[in-house]
């Protein structure tokens, strides 16, 4: 009864089942490595090519996807349907947003017009620690606000890794080794969940799907 | 200027709502409580009851006016909103609230 009367304790437990199919994680992971790639580029100095642009059109669009037809058609017939009217935290996602899209767009910049004045490499380099604090407080929010604790791990990981990575000397610039390090922290994670879901939501059968086909059981 | 709790006599247990008064449908608004909305199949996935179970205590609750069950097609397919009413909201807090205040006037074991 404690349990039941802790109503912080239900909300965060809804926040935290209504996250957890996994699919925006392995979204990321895929988004992230696009930009490795694409900073791997600048500092090879090769031309963005068209299919980059056309590729981070196709990948930005993908949450609305997800948001209007794959939840609708995946996870909400196996874990049902929610509506938290979450509070999304705000700051910590433009804090991540705001360096996120400016610098790449800095960068390629820099790489056009700004090439005998600035050295590409150094800036890449050390590009790898405000990446890394951008995704550690973005994780360190999303951690709070929607009750993820695994996103602490990960929050954590960013902001050390972004700084370590600055520090050491490597072939490749910083900023791509973090940034495909990140990819593939969340494209696991996302992976591992996505698992631990579809095993604890199997896809009801229809025969037990309740009155007249209805997909909730009613 | 008065605090109103002063002058409302402590609740009694008489005055306990029965209909939320049952774990299992105290449960359910309990859920319903922290969401906008929500459908059965997660209602009945949170609060592990049995399908015929979570069925019977959303009638009654329905029936009580404390819920309001609408169905909806999303890209087709069917979905049962379920929300707390403006009604159930209420009841709900005042059964919180009386049920805190039954609880902290019970005498101490070993007093009287």
């Amino acid at each position: 009864m404690n349990d039941a009367t802790d109503l912080a304790h239900i909300r965060q437990k809804v926040l935290r089942e209504s996250k957890q199919d996994g699919i925006i994680e392995i979204w990321a992971g895929m988004f992230f490595m696009y930009y490795a790639v694409f900073f791997d580029n600048i500092a090879r100095e090769i031309a963005t090519e068209p299919a980059m642009v056309v590729f981070f059109i196709m990948i930005c669009s993908y949450p609305l996807l997800y948001f209007t037809l794959i939840r609708n058609i995946f996870t909400y017939p196996r874990m049902g349907y929610v509506n938290i009217n979450e509070k999304f935290p705000l700051a910590p996602i433009l804090a991540f947003v705001v360096p996120v899209t400016t610098l790449p767009a800095i960068t390629f910049v820099a790489v056009h017009w700004m090439r005998e004045l600035v050295d590409i490499y150094l800036m890449l380099k050390w590009m790898s620690v405000l990446f890394g604090l951008a995704f550690g407080g973005l994780y360190f929010g999303l951690a709070r606000g929607f009750a993820l604790p695994a996103y602490y791990i990960l929050a954590t990981l960013a902001a050390v890794s972004g700084v370590v990575l600055s520090m050491i000397p490597q072939e490749l610039p910083g900023v791509t080794v973090f940034l495909v390090l990140q990819s593939l922290l969340l494209l696991l994670y996302g992976s591992l969940s996505l698992f631990r879901f579809i095993r604890k939501y199997p896809r009801p059968k229809r025969a037990s799907a309740g009155v007249k086909g209805n997909s909730d059981g009613r | 200027m008065v605090d109103k709790r002063q002058e409302r006599a402590p609740a009694t247990i008489a005055e306990i709502d029965r209909t939320i008064h049952e774990p299992a449908r105290f449960l359910i608004l309990a859920y319903l409580s922290v969401v906008e909305s929500t459908d059965f199949l997660f209602l009945m996935n949170q609060t592990g009851l049995t399908k015929g179970n979570l069925s019977s205590h959303l009638s009654k609750l329905e029936a009580s006016g404390y819920i309001s069950i609408k169905k909806a097609f999303v890209l087709k397919i069917p979905r049962t909103h379920i929300r707390l009413s403006t009604k159930g909201r209420k009841a709900f807090d005042v059964y919180r609230r009386n049920m805190r205040e039954v609880l902290d006037n019970l005498p101490l074991e070993g007093s009287g």
